[in-house]
């Protein structure tokens, strides 16, 4: 083969192999995603108020995964890797909604979860992170008795 | 006013254009955002105890643009709430014959078809991929009577 050929094919199958390599990723996300949901609807539906996917920060990294608001407890599981997180809402103390974020291309939007001395970030579809925030304030009793949550902006 | 000019002047008046229009489309997109906002409000303060999952979705209409908007389940029916203009759809469970999700992702696997079957009516919406089997086993759920077969 001469290099001028070489120099066609090398880039197009390089390209070929990448977009296979996010569509194979893709599936993969999108198949794990539908254990856990199901998963997670057959064995808490009763009691199951909010589900949507979300990024969650809870250290540096960011991590994909289902997030579910249960009757009191909110649960993430991760759709990377083998790990999911269990959240009290006894244990919320606070959210913060930044109110004039601007609308980014990304379509998410940040919620920051206060639990104590740490906290969460929660990133979602921007639609509707007004949901899990009003839910957060009426399922988390400390949010309830305080009538307003505490640190949002 | 020389050709060097002329060039500058296209080349300023091109990025004006685009940042003109970016701004158009955040504008559009926090309007939106915040009729989003108000809807979620409005249904998780009334209707907490009852409500199953909120999702923002496409509605597809056989004629017109598709519309967007807020696909919140109950235990009792679906009710897509729509950002713009438009009358509020609401589909009691006891009446969907059939629901099912389209296979593939599509858009780079952005969206993902949520099909409904009220009798003869067909309600197609799209929604966020990794969370519309959720969708098709909480109805298939609540439904037990329900065919799980894809439609068509």
């Amino acid at each position: 083969m001469q290099a001028r050929e070489m120099a066609v094919l090398v880039p197009a199958v390089i390209v070929v192999a990448v977009f296979l390599v996010i569509w194979l990723v893709s599936a993969l996300m999108a198949k794990k995603a539908e254990i856990v949901c199901r998963e997670i609807i057959n064995s808490h539906f009763n009691e199951l108020r909010l589900l949507n996917d979300c990024w969650l920060t809870a250290g540096i990294f960011p991590d994909k995964g289902i997030l579910a608001l249960l009757g009191d407890r909110m649960v993430f599981v991760s759709i990377f890797f083998n790990k999911s997180l269990e959240v009290p809402l006894s244990e919320v103390t606070g959210l913060k909604l930044p109110r004039f974020a601007l609308p980014d291309r990304s379509g998410l939007r940040v919620l920051w979860v206060q639990l104590g001395p740490r906290r969460l970030k929660l990133s979602m579809n921007q639609f509707i992170l007004a949901a899990w925030k009003t839910a957060l304030e009426k399922a988390s009793p400390m949010l309830a008795a305080s009538g307003i949550s505490a640190g949002i902006k | 006013m020389s050709r060097d000019q002329i060039g500058v002047l296209l080349g300023f008046l091109f990025f004006a254009a685009i940042i003109g229009i970016d701004i158009v489309v955040f504008a559009w997109i926090y309007r939106q955002r915040r009729k989003a906002d108000r809807i979620c409000r409005e249904l998780i303060e009334r209707q907490i105890n009852e409500i199953k999952m909120v999702a923002y979705a496409k509605f597809v209409r056989s004629a017109g643009f598709n519309q967007n908007g807020i696909l919140a389940m109950f235990n009792d029916r679906v009710v897509f709430r729509p950002l713009g203009r438009g009358q509020i759809l609401e589909m009691p469970l006891a009446q969907i014959s059939r629901v099912s999700t389209g296979r593939f992702g599509s858009g780079m696997g952005v969206i993902k078809k949520l099909e409904f079957e009220l009798g003869n009516q067909r309600l197609r919406f799209y929604i966020p991929p990794l969370v519309s089997s959720a969708w098709r086993e909480a109805i298939e759920k609540t439904m037990p009577a329900i065919s799980p077969r894809p439609i068509g």
